[in-house]
C-alpha cells in the first residue's frame, strides 16, 4: 500500500483555511478533523492525515485555535475550538481566497483579452 | 507496526531531534489516538488486525516528513527558528556591540555621580603604571573581550537549544564572534606602540585582520601574543563546551523520559 502525500505547493495556505472553516462550525479532535474534510470534500484533498497536527499545533500556538483535553466516548482527546482570532483570521483567508479564485477563473474564462475584443 | 510502537518511535525520534519531552509526548499520544481510531474504522469495516494497522499508519503518511514538518512547526514557534540567518548570522555583532554599549552606559551611570560626589578622585595620567591601573585595565580587557562574548554565545546556544536547532548555527555565530573580537587589540601603552598618548592609558586597536594583503598577515594578527589568540578562541571554546553539555543533558532527559515511558 503507497503511503499518502500532501498535495503539491499550490495548496499552500488551504489547509489552514479549511482547518479553521469546519472547527468554526463545530470543536473537534484531530481524527474527527480529518473525517470532516473527507467528507466535506468528497475527498477531493489528499495528504498523510498525520499532518494535520503540526498544522493544529501551529494554529493553536498561533491562538487562532485552542485545545483541551477532554473526555470523549471514553477516551480522552485534545478537542480544538476556533478562538475570536482564529475566527478574524478565517475571515481574512476566505477573503484572500475568494479573491484567488475569481481572478483565476476570470483568466481561464477569458479575462482582460476577452474585455479587449468586446472593446 | 501497532499503535504502542508508533507512539514510542515518534516521541523518540522527536526527543531526538531536541523537543522538550513535554511537547514530544503529546504530540506522539494525539498521533497514537488517531492511529488507534483509524484501527478501530477498519476493524468495524471487516480488516484484520494485522492489515488495519498497517493502512493506518499509511494514511497518517510518511514518518519522516511527520517528523520534519513536526520538528519545523516547533522551531517557527521560536523567533530564531522563524529567522535564523537574521538572528544566527546578522545578529551576533550586534549583539555584541549592544552588550558593550549597555555596559559602559551602566559603568558611566554609576562611576559618574559618584566622581561628581567625590567619592573617587579625577584620573591624572602620571606616566607610571600602577597596579591599580593595571588591574583596571586587565578587567575591562577580561569583561569585553571575554566574559561578553562568552554570554553572547551562550545566550545564541540557549536560542538555539530552546528552538530546536541544530548546533551549526551557533557553531556560526560563534565563529564570526571569534573573528570580530579577534580584531581588537587592547592593552597598556608600554608594548612600544607608536601612538602619541600617555603611557598609563589604555590603547584600543581596531584591525581589520581579515582585509590584510595576505592570509599569513590576517594570520599574524590573530596569533601575534597568546592571549589575543585566546580572545579570538574562546567564543568558539564557548560553543563546544555548551554543545557537550547541552547533549550531556538532553541525552540524560531522552534516558529518564524513554524509561518513564
Amino acid at each position: 500500500m503507497s503511503k499518502k502525500r500532501t498535495n503539491p505547493d499550490f495548496l499552500n495556505g488551504v489547509p489552514e483555511l479549511v482547518v479553521l472553516e469546519l472547527l468554526s462550525r463545530r470543536p473537534m479532535y484531530g481524527y474527527e478533523l480529518v473525517q470532516a474534510i473527507r467528507e466535506a470534500s468528497g475527498e477531493a484533498l489528499a495528504f498523510g492525515e498525520g499532518c494535520i497536527y503540526p498544522l493544529l499545533h501551529k494554529l493553536a500556538d498561533r491562538g487562532d485555535l485552542s485545545s483541551r483535553r477532554i473526555d470523549v466516548g471514553g477516551r480522552s482527546r485534545v478537542v480544538y475550538r476556533v478562538t475570536t482570532k482564529g475566527h478574524q483570521q478565517k475571515a481574512r483567508s476566505q477573503a484572500q481566497w475568494s479573491q484567488v479564485v475569481s481572478a483565476v477563473s476570470h483568466i481561464l474564462h477569458g479575462g482582460k483579452h476577452e474585455h479587449a475584443r468586446t472593446a | 507496526m501497532n499503535t504502542q510502537e508508533l507512539h514510542n518511535e515518534f516521541q523518540t525520534e522527536l526527543v531526538r531531534r531536541g523537543l522538550p519531552v513535554e511537547y514530544s509526548s503529546g504530540a506522539a499520544a494525539e498521533l497514537a489516538d488517531h492511529h488507534r481510531d483509524v484501527v478501530e474504522e477498519l476493524r468495524a469495516n471487516g480488516f484484520d488486525a494485522s492489515t488495519a494497522e498497517n493502512e493506518a499508519a499509511n494514511r497518517l503518511g510518511d514518518r519522516r516528513q511527520l517528523v520534519k514538518k513536526s520538528v519545523r512547526e516547533f522551531q517557527r514557534r521560536h523567533w530564531c527558528g522563524r529567522w535564523p540567518l537574521l538572528t544566527f548570522f546578522i545578529g551576533p555583532i550586534p549583539l555584541l556591540i549592544l552588550t558593550w554599549v549597555a555596559t559602559s552606559a551602566a559603568c558611566f551611570l554609576i562611576l559618574w555621580p559618584m566622581q561628581r560626589l567625590g567619592i573617587i578622585a579625577d584620573h591624572q595620567p602620571d606616566g607610571i603604571i600602577s597596579w591599580d591601573e593595571r588591574m583596571l585595565v586587565y578587567a575591562f580587557r577580561f569583561w569585553f573581550f571575554f566574559v561578553t562574548p562568552a554570554l553572547v554565545t551562550i545566550a545564541l546556544g540557549r536560542s538555539t537549544v530552546r528552538a530546536a536547532m541544530n548546533f551549526t548555527w551557533m557553531y556560526f555565530s560563534a565563529i564570526l564572534l571569534a573573528l570580530f573580537v579577534g580584531s581588537f587589540i587592547f592593552d597598556l601603552n608600554e608594548k612600544g606602540f607608536q601612538v602619541s598618548m600617555p603611557i598609563d592609558q589604555g590603547l584600543l586597536i581596531l584591525g581589520l585582520p581579515l582585509f590584510e594583503a595576505s592570509w599569513a598577515a590576517a594570520w599574524q594578527w590573530y596569533v601575534q601574543d597568546p592571549l589575543y589568540l585566546c580572545q579570538s578562541l574562546l567564543p568558539l571554546g564557548v560553543a563546544v563546551v555548551f554543545m557537550l553539555y547541552s547533549k550531556q543533558l538532553s541525552f540524560r532527559t531522552r534516558c529518564q523520559a524513554l524509561d518513564a515511558c
